[in-house]
Order: C-alpha cells, then sequence, then structure tokens
C-alpha cells in the first residue's frame, strides 16, 4: 500500500506541476493581453489628439486667412472703389470705370464668399441649423441647382468641434456634389435623438456608393474624401454612402452628441 | 472498459485532425492506434507478453513529436538533428544491449518523456517570448503543448516507478493502480490532442 500511495502522491505531484505550468502561462498571456490593451488605448488616445489638434491648426490657419481677407483686402478693395466712384466724376471714360467697379463688387463679393467658407461666423454664433441653412441657401443662389434644408428635429448647441466637423463635412460633401454628381436638386436634412444626431445629404445627380467611397478614399488623391473620414473619425462620427433608388442619392452622417446648452 | 477507451482514444484525434493531416501530431495519433492493434497480434504470434511494439512505438513517438516541435523551439536545424539523433541513439543501445527488444525499455522512455516535459516547457516558453499568438485557447500549439506535458509529467513517474512493481509485495494492486493511471492519461492526452488538432494551424 505504501508503495501504492507514493505512485499516486508522485504523479499527482508532476500533474499539478504540470498545471502549474500552464496555469502560469494562462497568467502571464493574461497579463501581456491586458498591457497590449492599454498601449493600444494610449496609442488610440494619442492618435486622436494628434488628429483633434492638427484639425484645431487647420481651423485656426483658415481662420487667420478668413480675417485678413475679410479685414485687410476686402477694405482695400472697396477703399479702390471708393477712387475709381470719385474718379468717374472727374474723367471722362466712365464705362471703363463702370466696368472696374462692377469688377471690383465681384471681387468684393467672393472674398465676402470665401472668407465666410473659411469662417463660417454663423456657426460660431447662430449654431449648426443656421450655418446649414446658410449653405443650402448659397448652394441655392445658383440656378442650375435647387438646394433645401429641413430640420426635422430642432438641433440643440453642440460641442463647437463637432459642429465644426459635421458642417465642413457637409461643405465638403455639397461642394464634391456639385463638382462631380451634376445634380439638379440637392437636400440637407437633418434631426436629433438623445445622444445621436443624423444629418443626410440627398441629391438626384450620378452619386457613389459606400463601396465606391470605401475603393475611392484608397486611391492617390482624394483629398476631400480623407478629410472627411478624419473629421468624422475626430468626433466618433460615421459616414454611409447609398443609392437609394436610380436617381437619388444619399449620404448619412451620424454622429454621437452631448449638448451643450 | 478503460483499456477499449484507451484503445480507442486515439481515433479523437485522428478525426479531429482529418483536414490537418500535415501535422505530425496527428500521424502521432496514427501510430498509437496501429500500436494499440498490433499488440494483441504480436501477443498472438509469440505467446507471451513482449514490448517488441512498444519500444518500436516509443521510437516513433519520439521522432514524431520531436519533429513537431522542430520548426516551433528549435532554432537551429542542427541542434534538432544532434538531439534527436543522440536520444535515438540511447534508446537503441540501451535497448540492444541491455533490456533487450522483447522487453520494455522503462529507462529509455523515462529519458524520452523527460525530453518531452523539456520541449513542451520550452514550447511554452516560445509562446511567451514570441507573443505570436495572442488567445491561447485559439492556438493548436498551445492545446498540443497542454497534452504533451500533461501526459509527460504523469506518465514519466509512472514509468520511474515500475522497478519498484515488481519487487513490491502487493503487486498485482499496483500494477492494476499502474494501468488505471496510465489509461487515463493515454485517454487525457489523445482528447487534448483532438483538441489541439481541431484548431487551425497557428499563423
Amino acid at each position: 500500500m505504501k508503495t501504492a500511495g507514493i505512485v499516486i502522491l508522485g504523479v499527482s505531484a508532476m500533474l499539478l506541476m504540470a498545471m502549474g505550468v500552464i496555469l502560469f502561462v494562462i497568467l502571464y498571456q493574461r497579463r501581456v493581453i491586458q498591457s497590449q490593451i492599454e498601449i493600444e488605448r494610449i496609442n488610440r488616445e494619442k492618435q486622436q489628439e494628434l488628429l483633434n489638434a492638427s484639425i484645431r491648426s487647420e481651423e485656426q490657419e483658415r481662420m487667420r486667412i478668413a480675417a485678413e481677407l475679410h479685414d485687410d483686402i476686402a477694405p482695400t478693395l472697396a477703399s479702390v472703389k471708393l477712387y475709381l466712384s470719385t474718379a468717374a466724376l472727374k474723367m471722362t471714360d466712365t464705362p471703363l470705370i463702370q466696368q472696374s467697379k462692377a469688377l471690383l463688387d465681384e471681387s468684393l463679393q467672393k472674398i465676402r464668399n470665401i472668407a465666410h467658407k473659411l469662417q463660417p461666423s454663423t456657426l460660431y454664433y447662430l449654431g449648426l441649423e443656421v450655418s446649414l441653412q446658410a449653405l443650402a441657401d448659397m448652394i441655392g443662389q445658383s440656378d442650375s441647382v435647387h438646394a433645401a434644408y429641413i430640420s426635422l428635429a430642432r438641433l440643440p448647441r453642440l460641442p463647437e468641434n463637432t459642429e465644426l466637423s459635421l458642417y465642413r463635412v457637409v461643405q465638403e460633401l455639397t461642394h464634391n456634389i456639385l463638382k462631380h454628381a451634376h445634380p439638379r436638386s440637392l437636400t440637407i436634412e437633418s434631426t436629433a435623438v438623445p445622444g445621436q444626431v443624423t444629418l443626410v445629404v440627398s441629391h438626384d445627380g450620378t452619386g457613389i456608393t459606400q463601396h465606391l467611397f470605401d475603393e475611392l478614399l484608397y486611391k492617390k488623391g482624394a483629398i476631400g474624401l480623407k478629410n472627411i473620414v478624419t473629421r468624422l473619425k475626430s468626433i466618433d462620427a460615421s459616414v454611409y454612402f447609398e443609392q437609394v433608388s436610380v436617381s437619388l442619392f444619399t449620404i448619412t452622417i451620424q454622429a454621437p452628441i452631448k449638448e451643450v446648452f | 472498459m478503460l483499456l477499449l477507451l484507451s484503445i480507442l482514444s486515439p481515433l479523437l484525434p485522428i478525426i479531429a485532425g482529418l483536414r490537418r493531416r500535415n501535422n505530425f501530431l496527428w500521424w502521432y495519433a496514427v501510430c498509437s492506434i496501429l500500436n494499440e492493434g498490433l499488440v494483441p497480434v504480436v501477443r498472438r504470434c509469440f505467446q507471451a507478453e513482449v514490448a517488441i511494439t512498444s519500444n518500436l512505438f516509443a521510437l516513433c513517438e519520439c521522432c514524431l513529436i520531436f519533429l513537431f516541435y522542430k520548426n516551433k523551439v528549435f532554432p537551429k536545424g542542427t541542434l534538432f538533428y544532434f538531439w534527436l539523433g543522440i536520444s535515438l541513439s540511447f534508446f537503441i543501445t540501451l535497448t540492444t544491449f541491455d533490456t533487450g527488444w522483447f522487453r520494455l525499455n522503462r529507462l529509455g522512455i523515462s529519458v524520452f518523456l523527460i525530453e518531452y516535459i523539456g520541449l513542451s516547457i520550452w514550447g511554452f516558453f516560445t509562446i511567451l517570448r514570441q507573443q505570436k499568438i495572442l488567445f491561447l485557447e485559439q492556438s493548436s500549439f498551445f492545446w498540443s503543448n497542454i497534452a504533451i506535458l500533461i501526459y509527460s509529467s504523469g506518465a514519466f513517474f509512472l514509468f520511474l516507478l515500475t522497478i519498484h512493481i515488481k519487487t513490491a509485495a502487493d503487486k498485482a494492486t499496483l500494477i492494476q493502480l499502474w494501468n488505471t493511471l496510465f489509461l487515463s492519461l493515454n485517454i487525457l492526452k489523445n482528447i487534448l490532442l483532438a483538441i489541439a488538432l481541431s484548431k487551425k494551424e497557428d499563423a
């Protein structure tokens, strides 16, 4: 019986040691996984910080250029216009001066538009809803496209970064649609439910589907589309391109929100 | 009942690994079932308990387990061939000049089992060092190591103590205990090998 006890004890001890080794490997690996998850989280946070910083600096640069255009070049051109008006009273070649004044008016309007695009002051003061309405109005000024903005549910004021990113994305999308899709009508819709805001840009031009969008993203160039993805990533938002019917394409943007006030 | 289960248990890894026939452990399971099948045939031929098949199986087992670990833990091919050569030479020499081929070379098998323990621990160390496998439960190599380590650890002590069984007073009880433990370990090993072979090959 003594030998039997030794056999059982010995085999048990060996098996326990084997189990100990296996347990050690499992626990060690678990620790490694946890530390890898932690490293990934830190990396993600750092990437997000870098992304936000690059977007912030881009916005600051846009604001600086807009301010230069609005506060420096526009007044200078306005002064030139004033001098031309004075000169028109003294000189005989008025048609030429009138033509110059008309060109100056056009330039001033263009500068104002560019300044507005670069720094949409309505966005800061009045929010996303009003800015999208203004964007639709601006697009609708063209005779070739009918543009409208529909607010299905009142949008609350959102964090500055979220509002700016959503506005820039819609701005980029509408710009691309007008440039490439040649639509006859374009609609921007917005709706909000607790915790989420949804923007839908629909048009009847030659649109793209999600599959094509994903393909275009990996092609050389497509800076606009890459910017859209970067902006949306910075606010944890998503975009989805869809062909609803033969002549109707939609682009849906969904962003998680925290209401500010 | 336990004996029958033990004889049939290699069928588990054979069936589980049908699509992984390039794995040496699958061939190890095939060798196991062939050995189990040949033992009664040899017994009938020689009209006695002869261990030639078990000795040959021990050699096959050594080759297949070493080959399984070849690309996984051996950094250089020369070290692998050297170690395998030494192990096989030791077993063959000991069997030929000491125990004889018709008696089970328990010492040789015990040495092999120590080597398997070392290889499986080395295998675990490789897993932890290389960090190629993130989720262990999905890894075929991890389960193979568990099978080999548990079987070798348990069987090593059993083989080591068989010398005492012959001289023990309660020989019959001890043989029964030995068989029960060894057959249980064999079944457990084959179940674990079946799990290992049912997993996809590690990248």
